[in-house]
């Protein structure tokens, strides 16, 4: 099982990550299915730390558990309600020229990810995501 | 703390992503490559992917933004060495088909030449 809580300060992804991939390591998930992870990390946690306006004491909680061949994650922060997939898909079919990026990452965790889900419980913010680990080996396979 | 080896020959700057391209690294990329493009010696930019680790969308903001400034200095971009991680990330931000990939770094220097 992984357990970390961070105080929302941009600086404290850095240690978050490299933590995380450690626990990758130890269980031998597939790298791109950890990059798809580290990437849901950093938008959510960002994204929280920079609107979620969270008590600079209070800490984000971040656990993740592996059950067979899926990897369950669990995002909690103690901010203002904010459910980060409540926005709408931001137009990916733009050119160079044209193209904003507002919206990308939310959209990049909930395409990626098997399940991603935001639900508010008492004063936290609670957002679970769930991949599958095979992800890698099959897309392999095409 | 991401490194962003380089090497500038024939006016193509190649440009070695080691590590994560994320929120804390990104703004750091962003002002290399200002600091490189502003001197106006470079006519190709080359992205070399293999070693990174990960992409977030803050990274995908700094290529977007750098493949603009090069489209208006009539220079190119062009990235090559994709992990199978930011291979999908491109395809759902909807960059593969608007940015110029190779996949090996000696193929990409010669797009960025021609």
């Amino acid at each position: 099982m992984f357990s970390y809580a961070l105080k929302p300060e941009i600086g404290n992804l850095v240690v978050l990550v490299d933590q995380f991939h450690e626990f990758c390591r130890a269980g031998h998930v597939p790298e791109t299915v950890e990059g798809h992870l580290k990437l849901a990390l950093d938008e959510l946690v960002s994204n929280t730390i920079f609107y979620g306006n969270p008590d600079p004491d209070s800490v984000i909680q971040i656990s993740a558990t592996v059950t067979g061949q899926t990897m369950n994650m669990e995002i909690v922060d103690f901010g203002i309600p904010f459910d980060p997939f409540s926005r709408d898909d931001p137009d990916t079919s733009m050119g160079i020229d044209e193209r904003k990026i507002g919206g990308l990452g939310i959209y990049l965790v909930k395409k990626l990810m098997d399940h991603a889900s935001y639900q508010r419980v008492d004063n936290r913010n609670v957002v679970r995501l769930r991949i599958d680990l095979k992800k890698d080996a099959n897309s392999n396979n095409d | 703390m991401t490194d962003f080896p380089y090497e500038l020959s024939d006016s193509v700057l190649m440009v070695t992503l080691d590590g994560r391209l994320d929120t804390n690294t990104s703004p750091q990329l962003e002002k290399f490559l200002a600091e490189k493009l502003e001197t106006g010696q470079v006519k190709g930019l080359v992205i070399d992917f293999e070693p990174t680790e990960y992409i977030s969308s803050a990274g995908l903001r700094i290529l977007l933004m750098a493949a603009k400034k090069m489209k208006s200095s009539g220079g190119k971009l062009i990235l090559c060495a994709l992990s199978d991680h930011v291979q999908e990330v491109f395809d759902i931000a909807g960059f593969t088909p608007v940015f110029n990939i190779e996949a090996t770094r000696d193929l990409a220097v010669v797009a960025a030449q021609n």
